[in-house]
């Protein structure tokens, strides 16, 4: 790109900082009107499921990329808790924070497997990385008091807001810091990244670790392995004293398709990744796509007709999906998700999606998909999906780090509880609040 | 004349390493002018917009930027300092070990964890290292009744654990160099001073050490061109919230605000900011060196 040379007609891109510069850049042309005149209606309607998918790729009300859209609820999260444990204890899942504290205190102190208090990581989180992530994920303990962390929520005043500065943080802050001095968390919490967390969980040595619907498949199958008789099983976020629970959302949106301003025929394009969305995202059973989408590729027949999957397929496995101009092919975000619930209800597996879900996920993935679907109305996503404003490039990795130290080492006991407002203060006056308002005004031209 | 005409076929040998140097390092040095840019992919170097020292000038506007270069200075320093002293010590013991077979034995095996990449060894640290039932704090409870320390919780003991652990993982390989040295003094010099009625120590005292002190001073002053960089692939897989006011460095940081949000033309400021002063320091070693030492490095 910056030796000049010329852009394909049709670029997809996943990274979204450089989504965002190939934007900038001028290269690409405005796709609204070409996806309202060209797109089928499949299409259109899986479009719709969230109208803020458009959001990080509109300028000046002009829709400059097409989302690639990805399937939903992805990346939210739910707690897996050792289901052999409760039942040992004769305990109910939780279902408030305060029935959580008794739960690991009897996995602590009354360990079924005979583990000493010492040994045991009642719950496994880590902070390493973010106070908002995707496995060992502690922020919907900050959502039991109202906020999400490390992420733009939608305040009473219908502006944007910053999670982390939300008074709800210091009562989180203040529960985790009692977690630790109880010994609920690992002590090395502040040392933990995503994958750290599932170590003890996979050794048997954890009762509890938030994360994603799928980690029934990966990491937590391996625990039996470990652990005779370990049953990870899935169970909604509880609530906090007010009724309160909320746990980070997904985007529906993974990447962008970029449309070249010198191609001629931008709406051949369209015919293709409408035929995908129509025939191949989610088909009726009996569609020509039911096991895969090549034969000889990514799935084969053997001479009875009967399917082969991944190593059985002669020749080995070929991801045929990936060659397709857009990553993934063509998803509907609730599709997969629609599957996995028909499989919680014991639906034998038909169509195309069903099958697959079946074939590559876990066993206790269906049943996650339904605990995740009936708290839907505590999922929150990040709001602000724009390009970096201008504070935010000089100023907002200062505020990140005086973040992440000030709530570790409130949580260590470092410092007191009240070392929050102060931060609130100085996250303010460093330019925070003109970050706020930088993104307020990115909310408001993109907001219908 | 004559002479040159003799030589030519050693001047072409030099020459691919020429072109090597030339096309790798001298072209790419035209990039430079990026770190005076707002350099965006798409503009390339000559469309970009010029703004000046704006990219330095955030280096020292950040509310942590002097705290960043302080905790840089004073592990990188300390970092040099001890793989010096460890390596020059270790290689004058080692050099007093008459059995060949041991010292070989020896010489290998602590030169092997140079070969190991820091993301494993960052995971094995955080593992010996934990409060939590880590094989290091175990011995400290249990033996000496002290502790449990949090090594790489705590500010201080970060920078401990960071320089320890650097240079338990480069003496090694220091110390191949110094004993590279030693294999060449004449032995004759020993010989005389047995003679003379010098014991062991004295031998060393006054024939290995001072034999020492020319590699010695070119290392030092090479090492200390590195004196802003505290060791990036280390810090970054060991660092987390509990010691950023002691344990982040200019390299970190970079990482963040640079790569992470590709700010190239910020990185390339502080990629020039690190070179030059490491180029002033060089210099001014060189110079000292010469002086002091008597000892000409190029």
């Amino acid at each position: 790109m910056s030796s000049g040379q010329e852009m394909p007609d049709i670029v997809t891109i996943g990274d979204a900082l450089l989504a965002q510069d190939l934007i900038d850049s001028g290269i690409f042309r405005e796709v609204g009107p070409l996806f309202d005149k060209y797109a089928s209606e499949t299409w259109k309607q899986a479009m719709a499921l969230d109208e803020n998918v458009w959001n990080p790729y509109t300028r000046d009300g002009k829709r400059m990329g097409i989302p690639v859209l990805d399937y939903a609820y992805n990346h939210d999260y739910l707690l897996w808790i050792r289901q052999d444990w409760l039942d040992d204890l004769k305990l109910e899942a939780p279902k408030t924070i305060e029935e959580l504290e008794a739960v690991m205190e009897a996995f602590k102190t009354r360990n079924p497997d005979g583990l000493k208090p010492g040994e045991v990581i009642p719950l496994s989180i880590g902070f390493k990385s973010s106070m908002n992530t995707w496995m060992g994920d502690p922020s919907w303990i900050f959502g039991a008091y109202g906020t999400i962390p490390q992420q733009w929520n939608v305040g009473a005043d219908g502006k944007l807001e910053y999670g982390s500065i939300h008074p709800g943080m210091k009562q989180g802050l203040q529960k985790l810091n009692e977690w630790y001095d109880k010994g609920y968390i690992p002590k090395e919490a502040a040392l933990w990244d995503e994958n750290k967390t599932s170590e003890p969980a996979v050794a048997g040595k954890a009762g509890i670790i938030p994360g994603p619907y799928w980690m029934s498949g990966w990491p937590l199958l391996d625990t039996a392995k470990n652990v005779e008789g370990a049953v990870w099983k899935p169970y909604p976020i509880p609530s906090g004293p007010d009724g309160k629970a909320g746990r980070h959302g997904t985007h529906f949106t993974n990447g962008v398709i970029l449309i070249n301003k010198n191609m001629k025929h931008p709406e051949a394009f369209f015919t293709y990744q409408n035929y995908l969305f129509d025939n191949f995202a989610n088909p009726e059973k009996g569609s020509e796509y039911d096991l895969g989408l090549f034969k000889g590729y990514d799935y084969d027949l053997d001479e009875n007709g009967k399917p082969l999957h991944l190593d059985n397929i002669p020749g080995g496995y070929v991801n045929s999906i990936r060659y397709l101009l857009v990553r993934d092919g063509a998803r509907i975000p609730d599709a997969q998700m629609k599957a996995l619930l028909n499989l919680a209800e014991g639906k034998e597996p038909e169509t195309r999606l069903e099958k697959e879900v079946k074939n590559n996920y876990g066993p206790e993935t269906p049943a996650a998909a339904k605990v995740l679907l009936e708290q839907e109305d505590i999922s929150m996503k990040d709001m602000f999906t724009g390009p970096a404003t201008k504070t935010m490039k000089t100023k907002m990795d200062y505020l990140n780090k005086i973040e992440s130290q000030t709530f570790n080492e409130i949580i260590y006991g470092e410092q007191p509880p009240e070392a929050f407002d102060k931060f609130v203060e100085t996250w303010k006056a460093s330019g925070g609040e003109q970050i706020t308002n930088e993104v307020n005004e990115w909310y408001d031209s993109v907001k219908k | 004349m004559k002479q040159r005409m003799r030589n030519w076929p050693f001047h072409i040998m030099i020459l691919p390493s020429l072109l090597f140097l030339i096309v790798f390092s001298y072209i790419p040095m035209a990039g430079i002018v990026m770190a005076f840019q707002d350099f965006k992919p798409w503009l390339g170097i000559a469309g970009s917009e010029w703004v000046g020292w704006d990219n330095f000038r955030y280096l020292f506007e950040r509310q942590d930027s002097v705290q960043v270069i302080l905790n840089t200075l004073i592990i990188a320093v300390l970092k040099i300092l001890f793989n010096l002293i460890a390596p020059f010590t270790f290689a004058i013991f080692l050099n007093e070990l008459r059995q060949m077979a041991v010292k070989r034995f020896v010489q290998t095996l602590v030169y092997l964890p140079h070969f190991l990449s820091w993301v494993i060894l960052g995971g094995i640290l955080v593992d010996i290292l934990s409060t939590d039932g880590g094989i290091v704090n175990r011995v400290l409870v249990e033996w000496f009744g002290i502790g449990p320390v949090f090594f790489l919780g705590d500010g201080d003991w970060f920078r401990v654990t960071v320089i320890v652990s650097d240079v338990w993982k480069e003496f090694g390989f220091g110390t191949v160099v110094f004993l590279a040295a030693l294999a060449n003094v004449n032995p004759s010099l020993y010989e005389a001073a047995e003679t003379d009625g010098a014991g062991r120590f004295k031998q060393t005292l006054h024939i290995t050490i001072p034999a020492m002190i020319p590699i010695t001073v070119v290392v030092g002053t090479l090492a200390l061109g590195n004196v802003l960089n505290a060791g990036f692939d280390q810090i970054f897989n060991l660092y987390n919230p509990l010691v950023y006011d002691k344990g982040d460095i200019i390299d970190t940081f970079v990482y963040r605000t640079a790569i992470l949000n590709g700010e190239m033309g910020f990185g390339t400021a502080i990629g020039l900011f690190k070179s030059v002063i490491g180029m002033i320091l060089i210099l001014i070693s060189y110079r000292l060196a010469y002086k002091w030492a008597g000892y000409r490095i190029f």
